[in-house]
């Protein structure tokens, strides 16, 4: 690789908005890395912004400070008007867990599947497994464990695949 | 049919999670009867465990298919695995009751017990796991409030024969299921119903009050007349308190 070609290459990786550039040839290597760096990591925060909201992550940069409570807001909405209800079919009580001892069917951030149990709805002794209708992530769980629950009543919100 | 097919197990964590676990596998086959001799982790009523000495009493779960049942209809499962249970034990002579919801009583003293599993798909009830603990040679038992065939009754009575019987049963109750003939049954099941009709102590919320059994709402809830008035009550708001231990 000569120099021009080595200048056409800095051109070309400047212009492209590639961050990085790395080629390793026969005894040869070069790495470029494009300057606007720091000026594109803003805007990657800016626009994962509703993302770490979700998950108290420190953000350092000074942008995503102003970037933050809009970004929040317009999460809220969208993610508002796409998710989905799991409702309880029965009245009943609401059981995360097939018993006690055993860790919950769906917790929140889990993704299920259609047909997946996500918890078991008790009524008169009989034990009915409740499946997804969706798939998704759950969102929230939206009964305390061992609670009764009326018919129609929602259980979990799902955002859906 | 139920008992069609029968896999005879001498040791399983439980013998409905066995169903399940055919179930996910697409093993399991509508009527399919799983027997234990051994449970080592037999399940009763949500975290109670089914206790019960080895090889001594009869412990089976069996898989349905194709219920079609409705929501709203789920007590006819209560009502036929309860029946066939309580017409079994009169067969071989020994009278009893049925305590609501599904508990088999003979005097004031529970002989079987019942745990119904079931998935929905959409509305409707689509698959069940029954599974099924009778007392059958069991002679000492830690809570007094248990009974056993061989203790109430002078035959000598096997687990085989018992278990031949039941399964006859079985299939005579599940055909009014698969009939549609669900009033009938909910007809013969309160007419076995303990206390039913007679004035017995209770307790919710901590009180204690006399009422009269009348039957069961559309819910399966128990309905009980307190002072003239028709009360309901969910399976967490009453307690039976009678108890004549001798």
């Amino acid at each position: 690789m000569n120099l021009t070609e080595i200048q056409d290459l800095i051109k070309f990786v400047s212009k492209s908005g590639v961050s990085e550039v790395e080629i390793e040839q026969k005894d040869f290597k070069i790495v470029i890395k494009a300057e606007n760096k720091s000026k594109k990591e803003e805007h990657t925060v800016y626009v994962q912004a509703p993302q770490q909201i979700a998950a108290p992550a420190p953000i350092t940069a000074s942008a995503p400070v102003i970037a933050t409570p809009e970004a929040s807001k317009t999460t809220t909405t969208s993610e508002d008007s796409k998710l989905i209800t799991i409702k309880s079919p029965m009245i009943g009580t609401f059981y995360r867990s097939t018993s006690p001892d055993k860790p919950a069917l769906a917790n929140v951030g889990d993704s299920v599947e259609k047909g997946k149990v996500v918890c078991i709805i008790e009524a008169m002794k009989l034990f009915n497994d409740i499946e997804a209708e969706i798939s998704g992530k759950i969102v929230k769980v939206l009964v305390d464990d061992a609670s009764p629950v009326e018919y129609d009543q929602p259980l979990f919100l799902v955002d859906p695949a | 049919m139920i008992g069609n097919q029968i896999i005879y197990l001498d040791r399983v964590d439980s013998t409905s999670n066995y169903v399940a676990t055919l179930v996910s596998e697409g093993k399991a086959r509508h009527g399919m009867v799983i027997l234990a001799e051994i449970q080592t982790n037999g399940r009763g009523q949500r975290g109670a465990a089914w206790q019960s000495e080895d090889a001594k009493n009869l412990l089976l779960s069996f898989y349905l298919e194709h219920l079609d049942l409705e929501i709203i209809q789920q007590e006819s499962l209560n009502h036929f695995v309860s029946l066939a249970l309580s017409n079994t034990f009169m067969k071989f002579g020994i009278s009893n009751h049925i305590k609501w919801p599904n508990d088999i009583l003979v005097g004031t003293k529970k002989i079987a017990g019942i745990l119904i599993e079931n998935q929905l798909r959409g509305s409707k009830i689509n698959t069940s796991i029954i599974g099924i603990g009778i007392n059958i040679l069991q002679t000492k038992f830690d809570f007094k409030g248990s009974t056993s065939v061989s203790i109430e009754s002078n035959l000598a009575i096997s687990k085989e024969n018992f278990f031949a019987e039941l399964t006859t049963q079985l299939n005579i109750f599940y055909t009014y299921i698969t009939h549609k003939k669900l009033d009938n049954l909910k007809k013969d099941y309160l007419s076995k119903l303990w206390l039913m009709g007679i004035q017995s102590p209770f307790e919710s919320n901590g009180e204690t009050f006399y009422g009269s059994i009348k039957g069961t709402d559309n819910y399966g809830r128990l309905l009980v007349e307190v002072n003239d008035e028709l009360k309901t009550f969910d399976l967490k708001e009453i307690k039976f308190t009678l108890r004549n231990e001798p």
